[in-house]
């Protein structure tokens, strides 16, 4: 009894000798098997990548190959891992008890803007899947105007074939003009040019309160590190704030925790569900 | 029991030992967290965006926030670089000058990226709509007004673009004079006190115009009309305005805040924007080189400076 009075006093008092939780990473591998330090052969990327967490996050990191995104998917939920990289398939299945908190940007890529598609507000369409067979507007050809929206209107099942026509405006104004004129029936343009064209330029303005939004999104995550949903709230931004400057302050580490994505600039923070593989449009 | 009181007492030395040793920052950060916004307390905008950061970083650090309130750029620039606060934000000129007092005891950690990738905003040169001014050789032998010495786009910038377009700001002017703030600058203008003056403008570009920036904030809250002021220059993109950390605090607590601030716009979209953000865009990591040109700029503006009071004090 003295003796476990005493450890639970060192224990108390002593809290540095109590060892933290390791930090478990995981690998793709062709196959799910325990997680384990590094082994000193291990590449140097994967190495430095190891090294960073270890001193930033304060405890041990181990390795934890595990058979592809399904294999990071089901190792999250059954609390093997700490974090993996995971795809919308691997995602749809877990979202329930796991998120995403890491994406990829690429090399002078975009970030993963917020798409704003809105209608007439004296029209009928009330949703994105009643302006199927429509006439589609963008604001410009610019990726970010184009590209972008694009992706995102297909994540939800509104592809290019989802539409009768699709036109280029000169502008974001002159996009909006066309479908007040009704040369078109559905805007899609990125939120920036969206908040530019309709907060108004007085107290009072409502330019756009003659319209409706009927969707507004990201375009899906290709792939995106997941973390389960009970992870405390401090370490979750602690990861953030490491992998976001990971490019600036780790090179070598970056280029380990990027390697499935070769060409990319940085980490960017996500979304809960920005691997999310279910659409507005069955 | 007499064992038991040795171990404990051991125990508490050992803690006692351990709180110097091997984990330095894990643990240090209990107190407040202490962060400081440059703004007007008249301004809806910034006292929301301070409430908001507040409670937000309140609620992810699990400390307390206090916020230390700054009327003017140098308010917030001397409580960084004194260790005063442990996080501000600061535009490009105000980083320079801490930077320039403390080295890196300060780092920029996160600036904005828009949707269209940019990280930058612009220098407008503008005039009453009234007046006859249609270009910056129009205002020769005229008044300006510069927002503030440690104003990236009111400042630093403008007289950068100036010399390099053959007009020495020191001499081409009637006057010139600090209004000490952009807000505060476009009321001089209205009233006539200058003829001109540059302020930010953001939420566009030269091609498609803008529509934030001090005249479009202050003409939506009805205090002036943005059709009384014509812009005759545009200058930029200038890098935007960042959150600085005091790199002397624990580095888990920068990576918490780094981290907290990044998913903000994620995670809390609405909120994003309700504090002024742009719609669409996030928080993107940065560090110093992020800020070299303004680094060289206002060590280039200064020793300009420092040259022509030289020449004006030798004797002939």
């Amino acid at each position: 009894m003295r003796r476990l009075l005493a450890l639970i006093g060192l224990m108390v008092f002593v809290p540095g000798l109590v060892a933290a939780a390791p930090f478990r990473l995981a690998s793709q591998a062709n196959v799910t098997s325990p997680c384990r330090p590094l082994t000193p052969d291990a590449p140097a990327g994967q190495r430095a990548l190891h090294k960073l967490l270890a001193q930033r996050l304060g405890v041990d990191v181990l390795d934890c190959p595990v058979a592809g995104a399904r294999g990071a998917a089901d190792a999250l939920v059954a609390g093997q891992v700490d974090m993996g990289l995971l795809d919308p398939a691997s995602y749809g299945s877990v979202s329930d008890k796991v998120r995403a908190i890491l994406t990829l940007r690429p090399k002078n890529g975009l970030i993963r803007s917020q798409i704003v598609t809105a209608v007439r507000a004296s029209g009928s369409f009330k949703s994105l899947g009643d302006v199927r067979g429509h006439r589609l507007l963008f604001v410009s050809a610019a990726p970010y105007d184009r590209d972008q929206p694009r992706k995102a209107l297909a994540d939800q099942g509104a592809g290019p074939s989802f539409f009768s026509s699709e036109t280029v405006a000169s502008s974001a104004d002159d996009a909006l003009a066309r479908l007040r004129k009704q040369d078109g029936d559905v805007v899609v343009m990125n939120a920036d040019a969206w908040q530019r064209s309709c907060r108004g330029a007085k107290p009072q303005d409502q330019p756009c309160g003659d319209l409706r939004i009927i969707w507004n999104g990201r375009p899906r995550a290709e792939r995106a590190f997941a973390v389960r949903q009970d992870m405390p709230a401090q370490l979750r931004y602690r990861i953030i704030g490491i992998f976001v400057a990971m490019h600036l302050e780790a090179p070598d580490a970056f280029k380990a925790a990027s390697a499935f994505a070769p060409a990319s600039e940085n980490f960017d923070a996500s979304e809960a569900g920005a691997l999310s593989p279910s659409r507005t449009i069955p | 029991m007499r064992q038991l009181i040795v171990l404990l007492c051991t125990g508490g030395i050992l803690a006692s030992l351990s709180a110097c040793g091997a984990k330095p920052d894990a643990d240090r950060a209990t107190g407040e967290l202490r962060m400081s916004m440059q703004g007007s307390n008249d301004d809806p905008a910034v006292v929301k965006r301070r409430d908001a950061y507040q409670k937000y970083l309140g609620e992810v650090t699990g400390r307390p926030v206090k916020l230390y309130e700054a009327s003017d750029y140098n308010g917030v620039i001397q409580a960084l670089a004194s260790g005063q606060v442990d996080v501000a934000t600061l535009a490009g000129g105000g980083y320079a000058n801490a930077d320039a007092q403390v080295g890196n005891k300060v780092a920029p950690i996160l600036t904005t990226r828009r949707a269209d990738g940019g990280t930058g905003y612009y220098s407008a040169l503008i005039v009453k709509a009234d007046s006859p001014f249609r270009s910056i050789k129009d205002l020769k032998g005229h008044s300006l007004g510069y927002v503030d010495f440690n104003s990236t786009s009111g400042y630093l910038y403008p007289r950068a673009k100036m010399r390099a377009a053959g007009i020495d700001p020191e001499t081409y002017f009637s006057k010139t004079a600090f209004a000490g703030g952009h807000t505060q600058a476009v009321m001089s203008l209205a009233n006539g006190q200058f003829d001109a003056t540059f302020v930010q403008v953001s939420g566009g570009d030269p091609e498609h115009g803008f529509t934030t920036g001090a005249v479009y904030t202050m003409a939506r809250r009805g205090l002036v009309d943005a059709k009384d002021f014509r812009t005759i220059w545009v200058l930029g993109p200038v890098p935007d305005t960042s959150i600085v950390v005091r790199t002397d605090r624990p580095q888990s607590q920068i990576d918490i805040v780094r981290g907290a601030m990044a998913a903000l716009a994620y995670d809390q979209p609405d909120l994003w924007v309700d504090i002024g953000q742009p719609a669409g865009s996030e928080y993107t990591a940065i560090d110093r080189h992020h800020y070299a040109e303004v680094i060289a700029l206002r060590n280039a503006d200064i020793a300009q400076r420092r040259q022509g009071q030289n020449e004006k004090g030798s004797p002939k």
